[in-house]
């Protein structure tokens, strides 16, 4: 029995291979054919050997009859898993059709009721302008439906659309996306409905955008698989047997052509709603249309230019986008997700064509393979790229509306919001000041100046102003060994060391005196660490990286080195000299990617060089036209701290932003109106300060490209103004030095920093740029590029602390988990308003293990805390390991000059065991009123001095008149000659005597002041309102005139106030 | 480069990359035409980058100067040249050798830079009275503005030269190869003295380093005494 078994056996088992190794049910197929066919074949020869007459036995047929039957049940069931498998996916399809369904249906309704309400309004406004009712609406009518013809035959016909759509002025525009805005918060919907309906259709959108790709890739994959098949001859010669494959294919086809149809009704349908829209709408919403159609353009290549970004770049802007919340971005997605389906549409329909093709003709396969090899990548790129593109061209959209609303809002709120104050002008360079430099944690700033000395200031070590309201900051030390102007400077990453260049050629690396050393300490020569000797002429930029010890110079003998500085013998390292390129004007490291720099060259190129091969990577050009090159001239060039891009500062006014992976110019615009010379970029890359020679400093948004700030800080000498501007790396400086031989700086009312630096626990100091003291409204667009930028730096694994501003960033940052945090992540977490949290729950979501430090600033006072809400946050901190919390509070009024603006109530809380101790808890309550009792004390006192010389004093003493003390007093009076003029008025009424000034006396240091209690003075009205800085609730001391008859009752007054307070104290 | 052929007019900047042989080359302008706010300072510089060793050119105001603002601009350049000085000084001049302030024997200078009036080495009287200087002429409670100079302030300079002075003194007593070096680059010193002789910011008597007579106009007087010890 042996012999008749085998034949069958065979078969069996190369049956059960197929079942498991093939995937494809054609494949299986086509295996077990074979397999059979083999096994007769074998068959056949077998029983040729052994016995030339073949059995059929009862039990082998029996058997082979049953092999094969399970076959087919296994083939069976692996088609039932399979349909199984796309029917599910039809569901999903469906519903996810449906979800847009809804919230297309959704935006119509808005939309038609925004278009009724423009309506009626400018219904409204014709009839207040003109008096009459409109025509104009029926004036428009015939365009619009002529627009619509258009419209609803351009997804068939493509008609072109770019004819009517100039006509329409960006004014229009903008004063649509107002109106909208507007009329949006009138039906409340606020912005966080708005945020999150745009989140919601963004999920929809990367899914979607998910599913294309896979589905893409499927094709993919099974084309190359095809493909790789079709050279398998047994494949392509047993065409009968793919029946599965085609069966699948056509299962396929038939849903993604019921997709298709659907897809396409939709389309359609948005088409039919968006021309209609149109019809009626105003001019805004048909520039959005137009939007649309310009998306909907597959062969636009117009955008290509601005589009030329890389994708990550174009993902980053698509994530920092994520704030705007006005209803025009959601337009635009809308009218971008339909440019997706309609994507997608194209996509399969060639993808469709092809199907056909492979299924029509499995004979001519080889060919349409071919044609498959040969379009679909080509395809896919194409894709791809209009997917990118549109991306691109959604982001640049949105960033654009950010840019706008972000103007408007800051055209409406910036007057009353001034980042950055200038706060010092530093005075001791006798010429042009070129270089600054800061330290990297503290706040000393050296500057280098044409006079051949560099100099070192302390920020925190003013003199006093005595006479002046500015206060004089002097050098401390004057570093000493230039021969020539000193052109460039550069502080290393640790404090420890400074390196300067200039017209002498030579590079000098300098020991950093200490922050408070004796500014006429004797002369130390080993300051002085080494010359960096190798240049032939004059250096005219240095830069450091943070965490390299290398410098890099470069010099106008058309050479950039690398050196190590404190290398004795032989400091240079490397040469990099263009081939292309003269002069490098300007040279900086490449933050984002280790062992590159990027160098900016007088012919205005950049080129981005890689340090240890030496060779260039990148070439970034702004202009292919020579004469125009010619006024580009790059003054410098920067690198921002965590993205790929290069920003560049043109003496044609401009600044240009370069992507560094593809060398493309990302955006340009017209900075300044003259020259841009400096460029500073704030550490966390959102802000970018430049200085030009128009004698301006502005401070840019690096996300939005507006300018939020600008100052005029400098004069012009010769045609040169500011030579350079500074971020401080942690602190809220900004410096800028000028040819005038002035440095000025400038600081931010900062509370955060210092809160942070100080405050937040144990983790060293946070880095928190941007502070408006009051609204965080105001800083809401920011939040998210905070939020953004925050997983940026934690995906560059550095150890600082981010802050994120405004109560808003609390729900933001609740998607700030696991995922962007990283273990050994510190986060601050500042809260803008405690009061608006305060409705919104406290578990802020965090998985609290990341949470190290956190530090809560609130607008509301912290007594007004309630125990619940103590508890929550401790609750917060107990639930992870955190181990410090911290508050801040200040004024509701913001911060005064001269006032202590805030105080500090510390409550650390310590984790041990598990276990929560509160070590500290200054109570705020007390302390203000004992504050407070020292001002009211201070003020009756006051009170009493004023009413002593003018009646009590004469009241007790008669004509009693001591002699003057007006030496004692530092008190502006008229001159005793027009004294005696008037010496029959009273006192009181014969001058407008300037008080003393008040004295600033915070709640914290309040202190009665020497003058009040001084001896009176005959002929002069004493101060008055003495401690009236302090406190609100006591007015007193408005008795100029009248004051025989009320000074008693007044008198009385205070004594019966200060009883009461007394009580009540 | 920085010539700037293209741009139609010259502007007068040094850009980045500017080679050494071309920085603050420009063409001269006449003192009128100069618009800036620091005009007296760009003519002062323009006119000793011509010829530095035109003495007389360069102490020529232009007409209508207000001399207050002359003066301090000047000495302002002095003070930023004698750097020069200084920075030669500082390999030489060491505590060791000059451990006091002294020019001829007949003064030691006290250096005034301290609360309390120090006997500095050399080298640190320099450094500190430079400082000092540097710090006085930009002080913002003296000299508030660069276009017009109090007549308060304008008493401040002859202190101020007085003490700048030394560093030339002690420079030709002690160090005369460096004194030498720098005066044939510079003419600092023949400058400096024509400067305080024309403007009578100093006592003939206390200007020590010889010069030749057509800057000193003749009269010197020699002072003899023994060596005292000299108030700043």
């Amino acid at each position: 029995m042996r012999g008749p078994l085998t034949p069958f056996s065979l078969p069996a088992m190369s049956l059960e291979e197929g079942s498991y190794t093939g995937g494809k049910p054609g494949q299986q197929q086509l295996q077990q054919q074979q397999g059979g066919g083999f096994g007769q074949k074998g068959d056949n020869g077998d029983g040729g050997g052994v016995n030339n007459k073949v059995k059929y036995t009862m039990p082998g047929v029996l058997h082979f009859i049953q092999h094969e039957w399970s076959n087919f049940e296994l083939e069976r069931a692996h088609w039932e898993i399979d349909r199984a498998e796309l029917q599910a996916r039809i569901a999903y399809l469906q519903g996810e059709r449906k979800g847009q369904d809804n919230l297309k249906n959704d935006l119509v309704r808005r939309i038609q009721m925004l278009e009724h309400a423009l309506r009626a309004e400018r219904a409204k406004y014709h009839k207040l302008k003109y008096g009459t009712d409109i025509s104009q609406s029926e004036m428009q009518l015939p365009s619009a439906s002529s627009a619509q013809d258009e419209y609803s035959s351009l997804p068939e016909g493509g008609a072109d659309s770019e004819a009517p759509l100039s006509v329409i002025s960006n004014v229009s525009w903008k004063q649509g996306r107002q109106l909208l805005r507007e009329y949006l918060h009138e039906i409340g919907y606020t912005d966080t409905i708005i945020d999150v309906r745009s989140s919601r259709v963004r999920n929809l959108l990367g899914l979607n955008n998910n599913n294309n790709l896979n589905e893409i890739e499927q094709g993919q994959i099974e084309s190359s698989q095809i493909n790789g098949n079709n050279y398998n001859k047994r494949f392509s010669d047993n065409q009968g047997q793919c029946s599965p494959t085609k069966r699948t294919q056509q299962q396929q086809q038939q849903q993604q052509q019921k997709k298709l149809l659907d897809v396409e009704s939709a389309v359609m349908a948005n088409f039919e709603f968006l021309s209609e829209m149109r019809s009626t709408s105003d001019s805004g919403d048909v520039d959005m249309d137009d939007d649309g159609v310009d998306d909907d353009d597959d062969d636009d290549d117009e955008d290509d230019d601005e589009m030329g970004m890389a994708d990550d770049v174009i993902d980053m802007t698509s994530i920092c986008k994520f704030g705007p919340d006005d209803v025009d971005a959601e337009a635009d997605e809308v009218v971008n997700e339909l440019q997706l389906l309609t994507e997608d549409l194209s996509n399969k329909e060639n993808e469709q064509n092809d199907w056909k093709v492979s299924n029509r003709d499995v004979f001519n396969k080889n060919s349409n393979n071919a044609n498959w090899i040969k379009n679909e990548p080509v395809e896919m790129v194409d894709g791809n790229m209009d997917l990118a593109l549109g991306l691109g061209e959604l982001a640049q959209l949105t960033v654009n509306n950010e840019s706008e609303t972000n103007a408007d809002i800051i055209d409406m709120k910036t007057a009353s919001r001034k980042t950055w104050n200038a706060k010092y002008t530093l005075r001791s360079h006798f010429d042009g000041v070129r270089a600054l430099a800061f330290h990297p944690t503290e706040s000393i700033l050296i500057t280098a100046s044409e006079d051949h000395t560099m100099k070192l200031w302390n920020l925190q070590k003013t003199i006093a102003p005595k006479k002046s309201a500015s206060l004089d900051v002097e050098p401390l030390y004057t570093f000493r060994s230039h021969t020539g102007p000193v052109f460039c400077l550069a502080i290393s990453k640790n404090g420890e060391h400074c390196y300067s260049g200039g017209l002498d050629n030579v590079i000098k690396v300098w020991s950093m005196p200490s922050a408070n050393i004796d500014p006429y300490d004797s002369y130390d020569k080993n300051i002085l660490i080494n010359n960096l000797e190798g240049h032939e002429d004059a250096v005219w930029g240095i830069s450091v990286h943070h965490n390299r010890s290398e410098l890099l110079s470069c010099s106008a003998d058309g050479s950039v080195k690398l050196w190590s500085p404190t290398n004795l013998k032989t400091p240079c390292l490397s040469s990099y000299v263009s081939d292309q390129d003269e002069i490098p004007t300007s040279v900086d490291y490449v933050r984002d990617v280790e062992g590159q720099f990027v160098a900016s060259y007088n012919s205005s190129h950049c080129v981005i060089y890689d340090i240890e091969t030496k060779s260039p990577i990148t070439r970034l050009e702004c202009s292919k036209d020579p004469t125009e090159m010619a006024t580009q001239l790059i003054h410098r060039v920067k690198c921002h701290p965590t993205l790929p891009l290069t920003i560049t500062a043109h003496d044609d006014h401009h600044i240009r932003f370069f992507d560094n992976n593809t060398g493309k110019m990302v955006h340009s615009m017209v900075a300044h109106l003259d020259a841009v010379t400096s460029l500073a970029v704030d550490p966390n890359g959102l802000y970018l300060l430049s200085g030009s020679h128009d004698s301006s400093i502005r401070i840019w948004n690096l996300e939005s490209k507006t300018c939020v700030q600008e100052i005029t800080a400098h004069r012009k000498k010769l045609d040169e103004s500011i030579l350079d501007v500074a971020f401080h790396p942690s602190e809220a400086y900004i410096a800028s030095a000028g040819a005038d031989s002035l440095v000025k700086s400038l600081s931010s009312k900062c509370l955060a920093v210092e809160l942070s630096s100080n405050r937040a626990p144990m983790h060293g100091p946070a880095l928190i740029l941007e502070v408006s003291t009051k609204s965080c409204c105001e800083l809401y667009h920011s939040v998210n590029s905070k939020f953004f930028n925050a997983s940026c730096l934690a995906s560059n694994n550095l150890s600082s602390l981010v802050g994120f501003w405004g109560g808003e960033a609390i729900l933001s940052s609740t998607g700030l988990t696991s995922t962007e945090l990283s273990e050994n992540q510190l986060a601050v977490i500042v809260l803008g308003d405690l009061e608006s949290t305060r409705e919104r729950d406290l578990d802020l979501g965090f998985s609290s293990s990341l949470i190290i430090g956190l530090s809560i600033v609130c607008f509301s006072p912290v007594s007004d805390f309630s125990p619940d809400e103590v508890t929550a946050i401790s609750h917060l901190l107990s639930t992870g390991q955190c181990c410090g919390i911290s508050f801040a509070y200040w004024s509701q009024d913001g911060c005064q000059p001269g006032f202590e603006t805030f105080w500090i109530l510390d409550l650390h809380l310590s984790r041990t065991d598990g276990e929560l101790k509160i070590i500290t808890l200054t109570d705020m309550a007390t302390e203000i009123s004992q504050s407070k009792t020292i001002c009211i004390l201070a003020v009756v006192a006051g009170c009493f001095a004023i009413l002593w010389p003018s009646l009590f004093y004469p009241m007790l003493k008669g004509s009693f008149a001591p002699q003057t003390h007006t030496d004692n007093i530092y008190q502006e009076r008229t001159p005793v000659h027009l004294r005696a003029s008037k010496a029959s008025m009273h006192p009181a009424l014969m001058e407008k005597g300037r008080a003393i000034p008040q004295p600033h006396i915070g709640p914290r240091h309040g202190s009665p002041t020497p003058h009040s209690f001084k001896p009176p003075i005959p002929g002069s009205r004493p101060v008055m309102g003495g401690m009236g800085g302090a406190s609100n609730k006591i007015t007193g001391g408005d008795g100029g005139s009248a004051m025989n008859i009320l000074m008693p009752m007044y008198t009385i007054g205070i004594l019966l106030f200060f009883v009461y307070t007394m009580m009540k104290v | 480069m920085k010539m700037a052929e293209s741009v139609k007019k010259l502007l007068k900047r040094n850009k980045p990359g500017t080679k050494a042989n071309c920085f603050r080359k420009w063409p001269d302008e006449p003192f009128e035409e100069m618009e800036s706010t620091l005009a007296v300072q760009e003519f002062i510089q323009q006119q000793i980058r011509i010829d530095p060793s035109n003495i007389d050119i360069i102490l020529t105001p232009p007409d209508s100067q207000e001399e207050g603002v002359w003066k301090y601009e000047h000495l302002r350049q002095f003070c930023m040249e004698l750097n020069g000085l200084a920075v030669e000084l500082q390999a030489e001049c060491l505590p060791d050798t000059c451990s006091q302030m002294t020019s001829t024997e007949q003064w030691i200078f006290l250096c005034a830079a301290h609360k309390t009036p120090k006997e500095c080495p050399a080298i640190d009287y320099t450094r500190h009275t430079l400082d000092g200087a540097a710090c006085l002429l930009n002080s913002n409670k003296y000299f508030p503005s660069r276009v017009n100079i109090k007549e308060s302030s304008v008493a401040k300079l002859g202190s101020v030269c007085r003490r700048v002075y030394r560093i030339f003194s002690h420079a030709y007593y002690h160090h005369q190869n460096i004194y030498n070096k720098f005066e044939n680059e510079t003419y600092l010193c023949q400058r400096f003295t024509k400067f305080v002789i024309k403007y009578s910011l100093m006592a003939k008597e206390n200007l020590i380093v010889p010069m030749p007579d057509a800057i000193m106009q003749g009269i010197r007087t020699e002072e003899d005494g023994t060596t005292s010890i000299k108030e700043p």
